[in-house]
């Protein structure tokens, strides 16, 4: 009788030298799976530390923003309950004092309305015109964040102009996406040399002394603008000394003074079809001091 | 844009022209562009005038286009239409004056000063 041939038996090296090379292999395999999974462990402690960061990172971010949108949401509230900061009021110790006057007031003059003007011209702040009176369409989508650098100044320019503009009327509006666009603002990481510039946009108005203070050391985001125009002011004679002098500059948000700037270049039906600059050509210092203090009410950086 | 001469269009063509060089000017002023902003200006006060001329004084048409979606359009239109509905585009330039969109709430604003102090006079 033959015996079954058992396959398993034969399989193993029947020579002790070759066993020992096998054993040697399989420990050799081993210390490398050990080693692999060591490496593994410090890669995922890395990886959970990485991801903590972040997350605190985030965190702070968020924080932030929750603060940033709590502060525009609150000037929000008051605009909604008819707030308007940048409109002229009439001064305290007067029978309307704190009672908003004609937004037409001279707001270098201070308000125009004598304190005994009757009551029905007073204007109170329930009859501004506000959100919802005819401000044409609803607030779009919060703009797309470019996740890297624009190619050009240009490009990145508009977007900080796109977001800053969006965020003020999201505030107006208390819109409930500021946080979120404010928190994704801080994590992208090409925005932290600009973001300044959008903070500084959201500022509200500050006194004439806040800003002359302001442009002595002008922050980032910040520029020295003059109340009158330089050039147009040389052109006309106006010494240096008033032109370069403290009272006539101010610290203003960069985005703000270009809207300004542009403003006294684009022509305007109020001056008869020319530029403000045009129309001020000629005009006595105190006048481009009116209308330079008064633009800059306007245009929300100088309290009324 | 078709270049058509402004007395052979209709007061219809005249409204949506003026409307389409608003819509550009807002759009030069977002770029910063001056000069554009000022050319497009001017072509806008070209049609002003041209529905100044019409019979009837045709600036009227203009206040179709308080509803437009553009801040710019319907700022414009409000200026140009002072002098035929006073107080209706005031009521729109005091609108866009308490609104929070810059450039043209601190321009509307202006305009408020303006004619309060008699700089301008709408004719």
């Amino acid at each position: 009788m033959t015996l079954p041939h058992f396959r398993g038996r034969a399989a193993v090296p029947q020579h002790w030298p070759v066993r020992l090379e096998i054993i040697k292999a399989i420990r050799t395999l081993a210390a490398q799976e050990r080693q692999d999974q060591e490496v593994r462990k410090q890669q995922r402690q890395v990886h959970d530390l990485v991801l903590r960061r972040d997350c605190e990172l985030a965190l702070e971010a968020l924080h932030g923003a929750w603060r940033e949108c709590a502060r525009l949401l609150g000037q929000a509230q008051l605009r909604k309950a008819g707030f308007n900061p940048n409109e002229p009021r009439v001064p305290a110790g007067n029978p309307d004092g704190g009672r908003w006057t004609r937004a037409g007031g001279d707001a270098a003059s201070g308000p125009s309305m004598p304190a005994n003007k009757p009551a029905a011209d007073v204007r109170v702040a329930s009859d501004t015109p506000g959100i919802g009176h005819n401000q044409g369409p609803p607030l779009e989508e919060p703009p797309k964040i470019p996740p890297e650098l624009p190619a050009t100044k240009q490009a990145i320019n508009s977007f900080l102009k796109t977001a800053a503009y969006w965020l003020v009327s999201a505030a107006a509006r208390a819109d409930k996406r500021i946080a979120l666009f404010l928190a994704a603002l801080q994590a992208v990481q090409w925005l932290s040399q600009y973001r300044h510039q959008i903070d500084a946009y959201l500022d509200p108005p500050k006194t004439l002394e806040e800003l002359q203070e302001a442009a002595i050391n002008a922050k980032p985001g910040y520029d020295v603008h003059h109340i009158v125009e330089q050039t147009p002011a040389a052109q006309d004679g106006f010494p240096e000394s008033a032109i370069e002098a403290p009272e006539n500059k101010v610290g203003i948000p960069r985005l703000r003074h270009r809207q300004i700037t542009a403003w006294f270049q684009t022509k305007n039906p109020d001056f008869d079809d020319l530029s403000p600059r045009d129309y001020l050509r000629g005009k006595s210092w105190d006048e481009r001091v009116r209308v330079g203090k008064y633009a800059l009410i306007l245009f929300g950086v100088l309290k009324p | 844009m078709k270049h058509s001469k402004l007395p052979d269009l209709t007061v219809a063509e005249l409204v949506d022209r003026f409307a389409a060089i608003c819509v550009e000017q807002n759009k030069a002023l977002f770029e910063d562009n001056i000069a554009k902003f000022n050319r497009l200006y001017d072509q806008m006060a070209k049609v002003r005038d041209e529905l100044k001329v019409r019979p009837g004084d045709q600036r009227s048409a203009l206040l179709a286009l308080f509803d437009h979606s553009d801040i710019q359009v319907r700022l414009q239109a409000a200026r140009a239409t002072l002098a035929v509905a006073l107080e209706e585009s005031r009521r729109m330039i005091e609108t866009i004056a308490a609104s929070p969109q810059q450039p043209q709430a601190g321009d509307a604003g202006m305009t408020l000063w303006n004619l309060d102090r008699g700089v301008f006079v709408p004719k």
